[in-house]
């Protein structure tokens, strides 16, 4: 994240009238096409009062789609974080063939429509797919049930944390962890003293927008889920079945709860990146591991 | 001195942990995102030629992928006056709730697509607060292809503004002032000077909004109207096939997304090297 | 000592190292000389271990670590941008090598900061040691990084183009500290320099490579 240039002083010559015309068309154009959604949100999810939201998110089927969202945005989100670490270690410190087309696979999930996301577990664990027969004949449930969710979720979160810490690392070079080689640290001494503290900021960021998408998710897992009120149903289906059943108000209020969180994404966002500049600027790259 | 002669070595690597990290990678890869994506060409390979063109250039799947593709088009070509615009004042000039604006940038990242979905359907809705005053003039904008439009534009800015945010913060302004000692108008300067390292960002950032648009699901059917032939997407198409267990079928289209999914991705990434090429190039002069 | 025997990399014309053959006397102060390209540095993360050569030996006081890893040859390494953890102190970059030790060698508290405090008035950085990297010069930059080498007892102490990036005055004054500094310590040091005068001025031994070959006077 480059620190801010000098602001708007050294101009290339535009009137200050020019200059205040752009800002209200960019402040204008923020508000119409991003404030306003958020606020329609919120807006309609209060619209019969805070009791009344608390009611429907209290509700047993509200109440299990935020639980089943929660949970499975608790196993795709430290396995993703494992997996986008090991990849991100072999990436940075090694030069093996084919490097780049592994990263361009880990990438792949961003770029592939979710429902396509969906379909691929459907076609393969299916009743029709690869391994329906055998998965039938011993009574196990992926498709329609947590794992089927939990695999989709996976495949469209793969690539947030993997990507931001390989980004960072390529950027920030091996040399300090090439000087801890030299100084005799093992793996494990070189990923949590030296390689872990430098990388925080973007597991962080990653960490968190890999929850976001996780909990958010909807094309993929509505593919996989079967939509089964009260056992298979995420937040985000939820709303679709209480929006589709018009009863807006509590589609609504389990989307307010959703861009809640949402926000906080953002603002967490915010706060690394403001304590981040503060820390380059201080000249520290932060101390919060303490010296031993 | 003779010099000896090994035999050539293997090297061994300097870091510690590349074979676990390696093998663990690789292994999560092929179970989540390898195998997975087999088995769909696999499926869809269960049609044979006919069956195959058959699925895709009938006139439904036609319609969708027309409707997809041009809505996509439409919101990235539309993003990206947007988006230079906002990255340029949010990184030039300093106002009141510029961190505030800035945050909102990335809302439609964090937002979740049904979230958004619902809420743009409210939002232009013939009685909503944007739907209702246009619905005065005679725009109607719910249940249209427009609505695809607008939901696309949504989930696509934040690509444009992004990738360009860096590049605005690199330019060389020296560059800018020495053009203006030499008399150009600004207009000239943005022109001449500024538009043309920003190109390459502008264009990755709209190929991003594009390929995130072509592929989109949840923001777009609540707002769509999903009209077989006229507002329908592709993705859509995909789960009716599903719904009806049509798995060959979806297979098809699904592959056929995933094929131009790739491209995409091959694109961006060239785009991004020759972005990253031309900016060290700068730099560097 | 050191000794290289037959030690290449890389092919034909394109050979970083090809066949250096050689013998660092030990407790010497030997300077590596070269234009850019030459493979100068190559040799030199090559000996520490931190690139490998494709073909040869490195003998290090009789034993061979041709293929034992950088953290267990008994090296010290200076990098060119010094290389400091920015995230420590001054102090725990220094004391880094001593913390990381296997349990049964670790120093216990007092003798990690009595070490600490000895190197750190050897690199005449008293009282700095809360100071983070960034808060430092490049002059003091450059002396945490040979503290915090120093602090391994390393048998070998190796830096590669160490006075690169500061300016005049600075790189006198440093140059005459690394040269006392070795000379108390007798330790055998063999450093890689563009700058012929003042390899002249530091070292014992001259060693100069051209195209990855020793070029014998």
């Amino acid at each position: 994240m480059p620190a801010e240039r000098a602001p708007a002083e050294r101009g290339i010559g535009e009137s200050a009238a020019l200059r205040w015309l752009i800002v209200l068309l960019a402040v204008a154009i923020a508000a119409i096409m991003l404030l306003l959604p958020l606020l329609v949100v919120f807006a309609n999810g209060l619209s019969h009062g805070l009791g009344f939201a608390a009611a429907a998110l209290a509700a047993p089927d509200a109440r299990a789609a935020i639980e089943l969202t929660l949970l499975v945005a608790a196993i795709t989100v430290p396995l993703n974080t494992i997996f986008g670490l090991c990849a991100a270690w072999s990436v940075a410190h090694f030069r093996f063939p084919c490097r780049r087309l592994l990263v361009t696979l880990i990438e792949l999930p961003f770029a592939v429509s979710p429902v396509v996301a969906g379909l691929i577990y459907v076609l393969i664990f299916g009743l029709q797919g690869w391994f329906g027969p055998f998965l039938a004949a011993h009574d196990i449930q992926i498709i329609f049930a947590l794992p089927g969710i939990v695999l989709a979720t996976l495949f469209v979160t793969l690539p947030f944390v993997a990507r931001g810490v390989i980004a960072q690392m390529e950027a920030q070079g091996v040399e300090e962890e090439e000087a801890a080689l030299t100084l005799g640290a093992d793996g494990w001494q070189l990923f949590r003293r030296v390689t872990l503290p430098k990388i925080r900021w973007s597991l962080l960021y990653g960490v968190l927008l890999c929850n976001a998408r996780a909990m958010g998710e909807f094309g993929a897992v509505s593919v996989v889920s079967g939509h089964i009120r009260g056992l298979t149903n995420t937040m985000p289906l939820q709303i679709e079945i209480l929006y589709n059943d018009y009863n807006l108000p509590a589609a609504f209020a389990v989307a307010a709860l959703l861009a809640a969180m949402a926000l906080a994404t953002i603002v967490l966002r915010m706060a690394l990146e403001w304590r981040h500049r503060r820390a380059v600027a201080r000249g520290a790259d932060a101390v919060w591991l303490r010296a031993a | 001195m003779a010099a000896t002669r090994i035999a050539r070595r293997r090297h061994h690597a300097v870091f510690p942990g590349l074979r676990p990290t390696l093998t663990v990678t690789l292994i999560y890869l092929a179970i989540i995102v390898l195998i997975p994506l087999a088995g769909l060409l696999a499926k869809a390979a269960t049609f044979d030629w006919a069956q195959i063109t058959a699925t895709l250039l009938n006139r439904r799947s036609l319609a969708a992928f027309r409707v997809s593709f041009g809505a996509a088009a439409a919101a990235a070509a539309f993003d990206a006056p947007i988006g230079l615009l906002l990255a340029w004042a949010l990184t030039r000039y300093r106002f009141p709730a510029r961190r505030f604006v800035d945050a909102l940038i990335d809302l439609p990242f964090a937002l979740p697509t049904a979230v958004a979905g619902i809420a743009l359907t409210t939002l232009y809705v013939d009685d909503g607060w944007i739907g209702g005053p246009l619905a005065q003039i005679g725009l109607h904008v719910a249940y249209t292809p427009s609505g695809i439009f607008v939901a696309l534009a949504f989930v696509g800015l934040p690509f444009v503004v992004r990738t360009l945010q860096p590049v605005v913060v690199d330019l060389e302004r020296d560059a800018e002032e020495a053009a203006m000692t030499l008399g150009a108008s600004p207009w000239q300067i943005f022109r001449r000077i500024i538009l043309p390292p920003l190109l390459p960002a502008l264009l990755t950032g709209v190929a991003m909004a594009f390929a995130r648009g072509v592929g989109e699901y949840g923001s777009v059917i609540f707002i769509a109207g999903n009209r077989p032939a006229i507002s329908e997407i592709v993705p859509l198409l995909i789960v009716t096939r599903l719904e009806q267990f049509d798995y060959p079928g979806a297979a098809v289209l699904g592959s056929a997304m995933l094929a131009l999914s790739l491209l995409l991705l091959l694109a961006i990434n060239a785009l991004q090297r020759g972005s990253a090429i031309a900016r060290r190039r700068a730099h560097a002069g | 000592m050191i000794e290289l025997v037959g030690l290449t990399k890389g092919f034909g014309a394109q050979a970083v190292l090809d066949g250096i053959d050689l013998a660092v006397p030990r407790g010497s102060f030997t300077a590596l000389l070269g234009p850019s390209g030459s493979g100068k540095t190559t040799l030199l993360r090559v000996i520490a271990g931190l690139d490998h050569a494709d073909t040869g030996t490195i003998t290090i006081d009789g034993i061979d670590v041709t293929t034992t890893p950088p953290g267990r040859r008994g090296i010290g390494f200076v990098f060119q941008n010094y290389a400091l953890f920015g995230h420590l102190s001054v102090f725990e970059n220094i004391a880094f090598g001593l913390r990381v030790r296997p349990r049964g060698q670790r120093p216990t508290r007092d003798e990690l900061r009595r070490t600490v405090e000895r190197l750190l008035a050897m690199v005449r950085l008293d009282g700095l040691g809360a100071r983070l990297p960034a808060q430092l010069s490049g002059g003091q930059r450059q002396r945490v990084a040979l503290a915090r080498a120093l602090a391994i007892t390393p048998r070998i102490l190796l830096l590669d183009e160490p006075f690169g990036a500061l300016d005049h005055a600075v790189r006198e004054d440093l140059r005459n500290s690394l040269k006392r500094l070795q000379a108390e310590l007798g330790i055998t040091t063999l450093f890689v320099s563009h700058d012929e005068p003042e390899a002249l001025a530091l070292a014992d031994h001259i060693v100069r490579l051209d195209h990855g070959k020793l070029i014998v006077p």
